[in-house]
């Protein structure tokens, strides 16, 4: 699976009428987060497991 | 000396290809260097070296018979030879099949450590020369060797020689050389999906708010079946804890595990050390036991498929944990192997469950699972990975 094909299977199992609220209280929640990291949240996840090592 | 992550970060930025060149020092066979410094391990371990020392090659092949370095200031000589990196201190030679760890000397600049004590539940951060092995590395790396042949457990590395480097007389550090067929690590297969931090947080947020189980289990790679890999890795962890080896902290690093002709190595031993097994262990022996097979496998473990909001941290290592229970595939084969052990060797199930309680309270326990199950704390306290320390093998 690639990024958009993990996307598209999880937003198949939303109803649509409910998918952009919950996006957003996700965008606010990540929002919040970010002003409160040192590294951008955009990221690659490998990269930052590895950072982590 | 220095211990700045700025300083030491330039040295870890290098391309797959690295020169070696001929360098001042020494070489020994192996078993030469066990007899030389046995005294810096203790009974037991020695017990193992001395057994074992008949395995080694009696004499030093003819391309070894100069030390080795990737360090270009310590050239006495014209001839270089290109390799692969290998890590940031190593250099594997491809068509001798030799791995070169501890082969880049560099002046005045140290790294940093971790380790755990067998009976203290806190770790402690120390500091080592940059680039090559102490004494008691290099012993640690020969005492994995002798141990998985002892107890035959598979190993894909043998130990050849040891480098001595000198600089003006003085000596700068140690390299060992062994021979392998191969040195490239699962972890380059590692299958994040391409996606990023904040497309972590936002899936599970959409997974949670509608209760919907997609991306569970734990980080899988690109081309092994994760059943073999769980399977096969916790068999290999087993087998060594039982017998009382450990791999350390720093060790324990999934960048560790290779696979080679369908079978799964754990490489890197430079912290390896054993322990006595006693037959009826006491509470103290088993929470020191558990603690230790417990930390080392939360190291080793793949990250899992979560993301947990910390905001309280007192349910912080319940939440984890039960995360860390139900998505990790290592750990839940580990878990069962390691009871079936418990009762071949019919040790007190009571104490072992007490065992793990204990382990659960410690503080290393929580700074490790903090590290296998993606959770705002960890990022929040996350310096800027330009200046991490990691680096993967070419």
């Amino acid at each position: 699976m690639n990024k958009k094909e993990v996307f598209r299977e999880l937003e198949r199992r939303i109803p649509k009428e409910k998918l952009a609220k919950a996006e957003e209280e996700a965008n606010s929640y990540i929002t919040k987060l970010q002003s409160e990291v040192d590294f951008k949240l955009s990221l690659s996840l490998k990269k930052f497991i590895e950072a982590r090592r | 000396m220095t211990l700045k992550r700025e300083d030491v970060v330039p040295h870890l930025k290098e391309g797959k290809k690295v020169d070696l060149y001929m360098s001042e020092g020494k070489v020994y066979t192996i078993a030469e260097f066990i007899n030389k410094f046995k005294s810096k391990v203790d009974n037991k371990e020695k017990k193992i070296l001395n057994e074992q020392i008949e395995l080694f090659e009696k004499r030093i092949p003819s391309y070894l018979l100069n030390p080795l370095t990737r360090s270009s200031w310590l050239n006495k000589g014209n001839k270089k030879i290109i390799v692969n990196r290998g890590g940031a201190r190593s250099a594997f030679w491809e068509k001798e099949k030799l791995k070169l760890k501890g082969c880049r000397p560099i002046k005045d600049l140290r790294f940093p450590i971790e380790y755990l004590e067998f009976g203290s539940t806190e770790m402690v951060s120390g500091e080592i020369n940059f680039g090559t092995m102490s004494i008691e590395g290099v012993l640690s790396e020969i005492l994995a060797y002798c141990f998985f042949k002892k107890f035959s457990i598979p190993i894909n590395q043998t130990p050849v020689a040891v480098f001595e480097y000198t600089s003006k007389g003085k000596i700068i550090g140690y390299c060992i050389v062994v021979r392998t067929p191969r040195d490239a690590r699962l972890e380059k297969d590692l299958d994040y999906f391409g996606l990023s931090v904040k497309d972590l947080i936002k899936i599970k947020h959409l997974e949670k708010k509608f209760k919907i189980r997609f991306l569970n289990g734990e980080v899988g790679f690109k081309g092994v079946n994760q059943e073999w890999y769980s399977k096969s890795k916790s068999d290999l962890l087993l087998r060594m804890n039982f017998k009382g080896g450990f791999r350390g902290i720093l060790n324990s690093n999934i960048g560790n595990d290779l696979e080679y002709n369908g079978q799964l190595f754990i490489t890197d031993f430079d912290t390896f050390n054993v322990v006595d097994i006693p037959k009826k262990p006491s509470q103290k022996f088993l929470n020191n036991f558990v603690l230790w097979c417990v930390v080392e496998v939360l190291k080793t473990c793949p990250t899992v498929w979560d993301y947990i909001d910390l905001e309280d941290e007192k349910e912080a290592v319940e939440l984890l944990t039960n995360s860390f229970y139900e998505n990790s595939q290592l750990w839940k084969c580990y878990n069962k192997g390691f009871m079936q052990n418990v009762n071949k060797l019919n040790w007190n199930k009571e104490k072992v469950n007490k065992a793990f309680e204990f382990v659960k309270k410690s503080k290393i326990y929580y700074e490790m699972i903090l590290d296998v199950v993606p959770n705002s704390k960890l990022i929040k306290e996350t310096y800027s990975p330009e200046l991490s320390f990691y680096m993967p093998h070419a």
